[in-house]
């Protein structure tokens, strides 16, 4: 091996190895890009804790687009195991020409069960005219703490000024929205003051299961499980209405993940197969590129294989060599060009030319798709050598 | 040079094997690229031709340069634009102020409002008391006076502008929309309370009228956005998202580039003979680089061609397969737009040509009857 080794022209693969790096890193970068954007929207409602659950209407598209009535939040006081209720209207309203989430939240339970930091003003939402900006979004439209700007509802004729009193960081989609107090987003989103758009839910596990509260909720009997019931926050006094509208409707209750899933499923039928069907077309798209390159590392070596053979090498011995070197180079250029893909997925993110919709894309390192990268590149480039060697023994590159 | 051109075509068509592996090497990476951004058109033409058509009658018209809270317009435009046929117009102007009842105090907007009582009456608003046309009397939102804990005929203190005034509570209103959390007032009396801002608007709603001359009131440093923007906020989102699906594409290139390097080297190394020749008979370095990149340029072409239809082609089948499983009306076959081909050809063309050009020149400058040179070599 080592006088195998020692006939390599390393500057005659510098071409071969940056090939193999480029393809490498595009087969990254899709899976890392493609990946990142199914998750991002997945994760569209999920705060990254396992008991919180979403409550939305069943018959809604998405958890963000439907409507429950605010009469809810009362029966959900009442439960045994529910520890925080947290109801939001979501809406999208423009800053100008840009798109922005709004989302209608209560001050004092959100931050807690979203897991929201502040990174500048205050995390107070004093009235309707303050609001709190991700960090994201912040960047993105140069916005800080005691800036204006005037929201225009894409649901209703509302029209807002509010002014930036505090800038947050949550490390999810909330980084890429605008907080606003509940009753504003329900004006954005067009609703009444007894309707919101879902109630996110934090529950004790141990006394309360997701089957358990679905069964609660559909039962539609008034719930007596609770000795004291949960504090009414200072928000829900204000928008209490002493008469508010019972209705009558089937709830789902999941966790974000699972319901944003779920919709991608039902409505975009899109899923992890498809997000993998897109890594698999740039694999197969580059697989005759890779074949071409490393059949061209062995080719360049044909005298130096020539002689080998001359000098009594068996065939099986050139083939199994020049196999292993294959698979070497590639194991090497693809794990560069895996983290080099993953790297321009990030600055691609970075300057925000990868989205889904309002929202930036966090591009996901996926172990899975490293090592599909480097089988695929590694097992073409096994085959190409062994077949270049072969040609080169055949003498198809006698005599130049 | 048409005769270099017609001997490379030979070359190609001669040796129809390896043309056909270069062709597709280079065709499979094109549609790699074209088959998603067709894709991505017919996905954003169908969610665009799906989005309701959710309008607005009204717009309202700010400082061209709005940034709010210190970009006011003059009161004497509202006559300019009566005169370009803006109908309705509802002048406002927006103070933020803090208010205080007792010992409760919260930060919020006063808006003043010309002609409040039909403002209300247009809008269907709902009153609690009388409406607040004459100083001191102001109407308070529903959720503000619940906050501050106002009744009709209390009196609220409001802080603004370095100056403070009691003003009196007539009327309570309830729209579930931002007035809600308001104090609202005439806007001749709010200009009492702030002369620094007399004759200024912050803005003014109106209904426009068909065929708006924007550029008149560019010229009025105003500018018009209609509420409610649905529309175009969907397909902005929309835009945004497949958009990204296009920026996907772009290090995909440097593939190509690479792809079009391998393929040159190896047509340039199995062109030695021919070049060879090509010099023997007379035949300048110069035309030795133009057949050999020709060579390379015909076979680029055709894996344009080919990648191009390929992608499309693919593209369609896959999204008529998902399509039929989104039972959708609005199916729309994917296409390239003549954009994205111009893009594509392009930037395919820059990739390969500067994969290219190196190859074709080490061929050209590569001294006669070398033997050393085998066919190869990179």
């Amino acid at each position: 091996m080592a006088l195998y080794a020692s006939l390599i022209s390393f500057r005659r693969l510098i071409p071969v190895f940056l090939t193999l790096l480029a393809v490498s890193a595009a087969i990254a970068f899709t899976a890392s890009t493609f990946m990142g954007a199914y998750r991002t929207a997945v994760g569209l409602m999920g705060t990254g804790s396992s008991d919180v659950l979403l409550i939305y209407g069943a018959s809604a598209r998405a958890p963000q687009t439907s409507v429950v009535p605010l009469s809810l939040y009362e029966k959900l006081r009442g439960i045994d195991g529910v520890e925080a209720i947290s109801p939001e209207a979501v809406s999208i309203a423009m800053i100008g020409d840009e798109v922005v989430v709004v989302r209608g939240i209560d001050p004092s339970v959100f931050p807690e069960i979203s897991g929201i930091r502040l990174v500048a003003g205050s995390l107070s939402l004093d009235g309707s005219a303050s609001a709190l900006i991700g960090e994201n979004l912040a960047r993105k439209m140069r916005l800080g703490v005691g800036d204006t700007v005037l929201l225009r509802s894409a649901f209703s004729d509302a029209f807002l000024e509010v002014k930036v009193v505090g800038v947050f960081r949550s490390g999810s989609y909330l980084d890429d929205e605008l907080l606003v107090p509940l009753y504003a987003g329900q004006w954005l989103r067009g609703l009444p003051r007894d309707a919101v758009s879902l109630i996110r839910v934090k529950i004790d596990p141990g006394k309360l299961g997701k089957e358990e509260l679905a069964s609660l909720l559909r039962s539609g009997r008034p719930v007596s499980g609770k000795a004291s019931p949960q504090p009414e926050s200072e928000l829900m006094r204000l928008l209490t209405i002493p008469r508010a509208r019972r209705f009558s409707m089937n709830y789902a209750v999941r966790s974000p993940e699972e319901s944003m899933r779920s919709f991608l499923e039902r409505q975009v039928k899109v899923n992890e197969v498809a997000v993998w069907s897109a890594v698999a077309t740039v694999i197969s798209g580059s697989i005759l590129l890779v074949y071409l390159t490393s059949s061209t590392m062995i080719v360049s070596h044909s005298r130096e294989i020539s002689v080998l053979r001359g000098l009594g090498a068996s065939r099986r011995n050139l083939v199994t060599r020049s196999a292993i070197l294959a698979v070497f180079s590639s194991l090497i250029t693809g794990v560069i060009g895996f983290f080099a893909g993953l790297a321009l997925s990030n600055l691609f993110s970075d300057i925000g030319l990868i989205r889904v919709g309002p929202y930036s894309v966090r591009p996901v390192f996926d172990v899975y798709s490293l090592a599909m990268t480097l089988i695929a590149v590694a097992s073409v480039s096994a085959v190409a050598a062994a077949a270049a060697v072969e040609s080169i023994i055949r003498g198809d590159y006698l005599g130049g | 040079m048409p005769g270099v051109l017609w001997l490379a075509f030979r070359s190609v068509v001669n040796d129809p094997k390896r043309s056909v592996l270069y062709v597709l090497t280079l065709a499979l990476l094109v549609a790699v690229i074209a088959a998603p951004m067709a894709v991505a058109n017919a996905y954003s033409r169908q969610l665009l031709t799906s989005i309701p058509g959710i309008t607005s009658e009204r717009a309202i018209i700010v400082n061209s340069s709005y940034t709010p809270g210190t970009a006011f317009i003059d009161y004497s435009i509202t006559e300019k634009l009566r005169a370009m046929g803006f109908k309705d117009q509802v002048p406002q102007l927006l103070v933020y102020a803090r208010v205080e009842k007792d010992n409760r105090s919260t930060s919020v907007f006063i808006r003043g409002i010309e002609d409040l009582g039909s403002f209300y009456r247009a809008r269907g608003i709902r009153v609690n008391g009388s409406g607040a046309e004459d100083f001191p009397d102001v109407n308070v939102g529903v959720l503000l006076a619940r906050r501050l804990g106002v009744g009709l005929g209390d009196v609220i203190r409001v802080s603004a502008g370095g100056q403070v005034w009691d003003l009196s509570v007539t009327g309570i209103i309830d729209c579930s929309c931002p007035f809600d959390d308001e104090v609202l007032m005439g806007l001749n009396e709010l200009w009492k309370l702030r002369p620094d801002l007399e004759n200024k608007l912050t803005l003014i709603e109106v209904v426009p009228k068909d065929g708006v001359d924007l550029e008149a009131l560019k010229s009025m440093e105003v500018k018009m956005l209609f509420e409610k923007p649905f529309r175009k906020a969907a397909s902005t989102a929309i835009s945004e998202t497949f958009q990204s699906i296009k920026s996907w594409t772009i290090p995909l290139y440097a593939v190509i580039l690479a792809a079009a390097y391998f393929a040159s080297s190896k047509i340039s190394a199995e062109s030695e003979g021919e070049v060879e020749v090509l010099r023997c008979i007379g035949a300048s370095r110069g035309t030795a680089f133009r057949f050999v990149f020709s060579k390379s340029m015909l076979i680029l072409g055709f894996a344009i061609l080919l990648g191009l239809s390929l992608g499309t082609v693919s593209a369609q089948v896959a999204f008529r397969a998902i399509s039929t499983t989104l039972s959708t009306n609005f199916y729309e076959a994917p296409s390239l737009t003549p954009r994205d081909v111009v893009q594509v050809v392009l930037l395919t063309l820059v990739s390969s040509v500067a994969g290219a050009i190196y190859p074709a020149y080490r061929a050209s400058v590569r001294k006669l009857g070398e033997e050393a040179w085998l066919s190869t070599h990179l």
